[in-house]
């Protein structure tokens, strides 16, 4: 066989370029021509890829120029030059900082990286929900299917055998339907650096802002004679307390149109009118009278959590306690997600909502994906105050007649919309089903047309 | 009320007198109102008019907190863990 030099065949293996072919293939590289190509290939470069993994010296070596060569070759780059590059792409922020933390300082050519980075956003639009997805009823699903498997005992003891929480099942109903207050709330309070080692002063806290009551300080006896009430007080409750006799006196005497007179060891409180009416008044108003403590909190106890004392309240009032010495207010929290708005806004109780649902739910060792739940806090949350799911919420809120009447109360609906010639447009899921048209979901959304031409 | 207008609550350390600020929670993002040329391309990207954005009542304790009026968009960003960060926009009303 006669060998011209057109036909530089290698005897190798299958796939296997001509020299031409080499140097054609290599020539493609922005920034290499033909003559470059010939220098690589003499250099034992065959093709694209041995080209972009060379490391730039290599290249510039071989007399390409800098810039080319830095765009060719590989190199390691650091992490701000990577999320320079990564600015334009349309990535979350998890994954860009994944993809940068996997990559900065590695050796790799800026084409490499393309094809990173270009794969990744192809897996990723390929996870993304696709438009039209009935996010809401899977959503519903989700939740709904385990919480068939949820306990529908109101609760057990939790934790510290001391202090019963609402779980399972009747607390997501609770969460759902943006009750005013739940069955069992409860406030856990965490103190300041510096005070959050400190037992005696957690303990003096607690027992600060547990409402106390007249009756839990004395035995009131009812003089009918004097017209007068007569306190017997517990000297050892006011020491377990913390309440002086002095204390317990101008409480007394805040009260409105009564005499206190502080006998020693009673305290006698007797209407300034001194007829029966007057005095059973008094009785009424101040046999549950608060001596002490924040309104709400029946009791407080003092626990060690994860290195520091925490306090638990039985009962719940989030803004006056956030304004205590001592307690952190960034930290401090309730299960009572009604008094969240008020407090601290309406991102902060869509927050709360996750994070109340997300507990309850892996309490009972069940996995919902977060975003489902995510999806139901925006929906509670999305008009700026807290709104339940049903038909008080967003559930009584439908434009369309029939869905209300599927949902609950059918009968009042249906003759209040004739009465008043109420129209159903048929825009949403429920109706459609009910009248048998596709729905506007997934497929339902889309119109179908053929195109003739090319 | 001016003076703090406009301000948002990032790096919000504990007020100088000492209280507490609701920004401070942990519980809560940041807000930020965003000038009128964001709002605009904000309007556009997404093709809607304001209203259609999620709401924040004007009582809303960070609201109050930013000095964020009616009619004002606030940027609110939040750690979030499915993606990082995310932002959402929210009109002020009421």
């Amino acid at each position: 066989m006669a060998m011209s030099e057109n036909q530089d065949l290698d005897l190798g293996g299958v796939g296997v370029e001509s020299k031409k072919g080499s140097i054609r293939s290599i020539s493609s590289l922005p920034g290499i021509g033909e003559h470059r190509a010939e220098v690589l290939y003499n250099a034992g470069f065959r093709t694209v890829d041995d080209v972009i993994k060379a490391s730039v010296d290599e290249l510039q070596d071989l007399g390409i120029p800098n810039e080319i060569a830095t765009s060719l070759g590989r190199r390691s780059l650091g992490e701000k030059e990577l999320s320079d590059l990564l600015v334009g792409y349309r990535l979350p922020q998890n994954l860009r900082v994944l993809l940068i933390e996997k990559i900065r300082n590695i050796e790799i050519s800026e084409m490499e990286l393309k094809r990173a980075i270009d794969e990744l956003l192809a897996l990723y639009k390929q996870i993304t929900v696709d438009p039209n997805e009935p996010v809401g009823t899977v959503a519903a699903q989700s939740m709904g299917e385990p919480g068939t498997q949820m306990t529908m005992r109101t609760f057990h003891y939790a934790g510290v055998a001391e202090t019963s929480v609402t779980l399972g099942l009747p607390r997501l109903i609770e969460i759902m339907d943006a009750r005013t207050e739940p069955s069992t709330p409860l406030m856990t309070i965490y103190l300041k650096e510096g005070y959050d080692q400190n037992l005696e002063f957690a303990k003096k806290l607690a027992i600060e802002i547990s409402t106390t009551k007249l009756l839990d300080l004395c035995e009131m006896r009812v003089d009918l004679e004097g017209k007068s009430m007569i306190l017997e007080v517990d000297e050892r409750a006011l020491e377990s307390r913390r309440v002086t006799g002095e204390e317990l006196v101008d409480k007394l005497s805040s009260q409105k149109n009564c005499e206190v007179n502080d006998m020693g060891e009673t305290i006698v409180i007797s209407p300034i009118e001194k007829n029966y009416r007057q005095l059973q008044k008094l009785f009424f108003s101040i046999k549950d009278m608060r001596v002490k403590g924040t309104p709400e909190i029946k009791r407080a106890i003092v626990r060690r959590e994860r290195g520091e004392y925490v306090i638990i309240t039985e009962g719940s009032n989030l803004a006056p306690v956030l304004e205590l010495e001592g307690v952190d207010a960034s930290r401090s929290t309730t299960n009572d997600i009604y008094e969240i708005p008020k407090v601290l806004g309406i991102e902060a109780t869509r927050n709360a909502i996750i994070r109340e649902t997300v507990s309850t739910l892996e309490e009972q060792h069940l996995d919902v994906d977060v975003r489902h739940v995510m999806l139901i806090a925006d929906l509670m949350t999305k008009d700026g105050g807290l709104k339940a799911i049903g038909r008080h919420g967003i559930s009584g809120e439908k434009a369309s007649l029939l869905a209300r009447a599927a949902f609950e109360i059918t009968v009042n609906h249906l003759l209040d919309g004739a009465m008043r010639g109420e129209v159903d447009h048929l825009d949403g899921v429920v109706e459609n089903i009910i009248t048998g048209q596709p729905i506007a979901v997934g497929t339902g959304k889309v119109s179908l047309t053929m195109k003739w031409s090319d | 009320m001016d003076k703090d207008r406009g301000k948002d609550n990032k790096d919000k350390k504990e007020g100088r007198d000492g209280k507490w600020e609701v920004s401070d929670h942990e519980l809560v993002p940041c807000h930020e109102i965003i000038s009128q040329k964001e709002v605009t391309a904000l309007l556009k990207e997404y093709d809607i008019e304001k209203e259609k954005l999620p709401k924040l009542l004007s009582t809303d304790p960070v609201a109050k907190e930013i000095g964020a009026k009616v009619n004002d968009i606030v940027r609110i960003t939040r750690k979030s863990s499915t993606s990082g960060v995310f932002i959402a926009y929210r009109l002020v009303m009421l």
